[in-house]
């Protein structure tokens, strides 16, 4: 990386940057559309505000612990407080 | 596009689109471990004939690309096992809870 930037310059840190803005942009865009609006609301017909107030525990942890095994325990107890039959 | 900007080397459309089609059929094959994505990135730089000196800048940035990445999949199946709870009668949506 030393020599990357020794031969590059400092700008491969404003492309690194931007990198990581294209992906968040993508990430937002594709759960807004994909998930949100055809899957929520055209296939199954729930408010997109609900799945986003139910899942807003496991998208923090996800994104958090990185990883995808910890957050079903966060989503798999209801907010009724009732476990998986 | 990153890699090809930080070399300097611009990719033609044709390129761009083997990039696209190695990414995806590199994906579904991807063991879902930390890191899987690095390794995988060489395979897709190789093919378009990118320096793999790239891969140690992405590293540097890959927690976080990692993290976002992983908020997505995840709200993605919360998304799908709503729709087949939606399907199935078997999630009351009125207070979230287990029908039975």
């Amino acid at each position: 990386m030393a020599v990357g930037i020794g031969t590059e310059g400092v700008g491969v840190f404003s492309s690194l940057g931007a990198l990581v803005l294209a992906v968040a942009i993508a990430v937002v865009i594709h759960i807004a559309f994909t998930y949100l609006f055809v899957l929520m609301r055209v296939v199954a017909g729930v408010s997109p505000v609900a799945l986003l107030r139910g899942a807003k525990d496991a998208m923090l942890t996800a994104f958090a612990t990185r990883s995808w095994l910890v957050p079903p325990p966060t989503w798999m107890a209801p907010r009724s407080g009732r476990r998986l039959p | 596009m990153f890699a090809a900007n930080v070399v300097g080397q611009p990719l033609a459309l044709t390129e761009q689109l083997l990039v696209l089609v190695v990414a995806v059929l590199i994906s579904i094959g991807t063991a879902g471990v930390l890191g899987a994505g690095l390794v995988m990135l060489t395979v897709v730089l190789s093919q378009v004939g990118l320096p793999l000196a790239v891969v140690g800048f992405v590293a540097g940035v890959d927690p976080i690309l990692g993290r976002i990445a992983t908020m997505n999949n995840v709200t993605g199946d919360l998304a799908v096992s709503t729709v087949v709870g939606k399907w199935n009668d078997a999630v009351d949506f009125t207070d979230g809870s287990w029908v039975r």
